[in-house]
């Protein structure tokens, strides 16, 4: 009996092992964020014609596509820094240059307060909206020439002011 | 006659004290080696990289380093792992799917899903001292659905001898 003592002992030592355990924690951290694109940096819209100036507007539809991307939820603003359509004289309001979501009804008149174009409470990624824009026109104040403003485009928090 | 006596006397005694030196005690040493093991990991918290808008246009973001678990064993091993839950607890409550999170041994194979059951990382048929296992890993990025805030999840190793 006493020879198999050895094994024995092994035995029991072998069965006090059970498995060693480890823990390892895996963490993550998403902060807020938002993207905002341009399809193009350069809007050029259709040379005027006749019949524009008789219907008094020029339409240019689909004309941008903003990219918008963002986790929380978000509002897309426009406006410009400009305080006319050009620097020439003499120059044309900026109230002339309308824009709307594509296939919604109401034009709105760019002014150089922002002014929301989308908003929503849910987190999109890849949004894509598209703009409509149309520059009022009239025989006796728009005279020819070069007429351009910059339009600023912001992605923002639904909680900011 | 006595003389004889005598002599066979002093033989006798003399066997007697032979067998007395030729008697011999054994003491048997046993040495108890048991069956042993241990792992040990280079740190009990692995981050992911700063999640950027990049990560989220590729869906994906890296660890920031490997989970490398050192293995020591007197025996032949397995060692394998599992996520604790089988969600990822994000915040305010949110869960993301543990099968988000993507592990491979080196960088020439394909990831694979963390296992929500015990499943083996690597046997060995060799004992090991210190041996490295590392582990790099990836959590799957949803941008619509993953929103702000820490997520977290527990992964267990586990370490067994192969008898």
């Amino acid at each position: 009996m006493t020879k198999y003592l050895p094994f024995i002992a092994c035995f029991i030592s072998l069965s006090l092992w059970g498995a060693q355990e480890l823990n390892v924690l895996v963490q993550m951290t998403v902060p807020p964020l938002q993207n905002l694109e341009l399809s193009q940096n350069s809007l050029n819209m259709p040379e005027s014609k006749t019949e524009d100036f008789d219907r008094g507007y020029i339409d240019f539809p689909d004309a941008l596509t903003l990219n918008i991307s963002s986790n929380v939820p978000w509002k897309v603003l426009v406006h410009t820094e400009d305080l006319t359509l050009t620097n020439r004289n003499p120059p044309k309001p900026l109230a002339d240059l309308l824009w709307k979501r594509s296939k919604r009804n109401r034009y709105r008149a760019l002014r150089n307060k922002t002014r929301r174009v989308a908003r929503s409470q849910n987190p999109v990624f890849d949004r894509k909206i598209d703009l409509d824009f149309r520059v009022l026109l009239d025989w006796v104040d728009d005279s020819p020439g070069n007429y351009q403003t910059t339009l600023i485009f912001t992605v923002a928090g639904n909680d900011v002011p | 006659m006595f003389r004889s006596f005598f002599l066979s006397a002093f033989l006798l005694f003399s066997i007697t004290l032979e067998a007395r030196v030729v008697a011999r005690e054994e003491a048997v040493v046993y040495l108890d080696v048991p069956a042993l093991g241990r792992i040990r990991s280079s740190s009990s918290m692995v981050k992911t990289q700063a999640v950027t808008m990049e990560n989220l246009k590729n869906a994906y973001v890296e660890f920031e380093e490997t989970i490398e678990v050192s293995v020591w064993s007197n025996l032949s091993w397995r060692l394998s792992f599992h996520a604790d839950t089988p969600s990822v607890l994000g915040p305010d409550g949110t869960e993301k799917s543990a099968q988000d999170i993507k592990w491979r041994l080196n960088s020439s194979e394909p990831y694979k899903s963390v296992p929500l059951h015990k499943t083996t990382l690597k046997t060995s048929p060799s004992n090991a001292e210190k041996e490295k296992v590392q582990l790099y890993g990836k959590i799957l990025l949803n941008p619509e659905k993953d929103t702000p805030g820490v997520y977290s999840i527990n992964l267990r190793f586990f370490l067994e001898t192969l008898m």
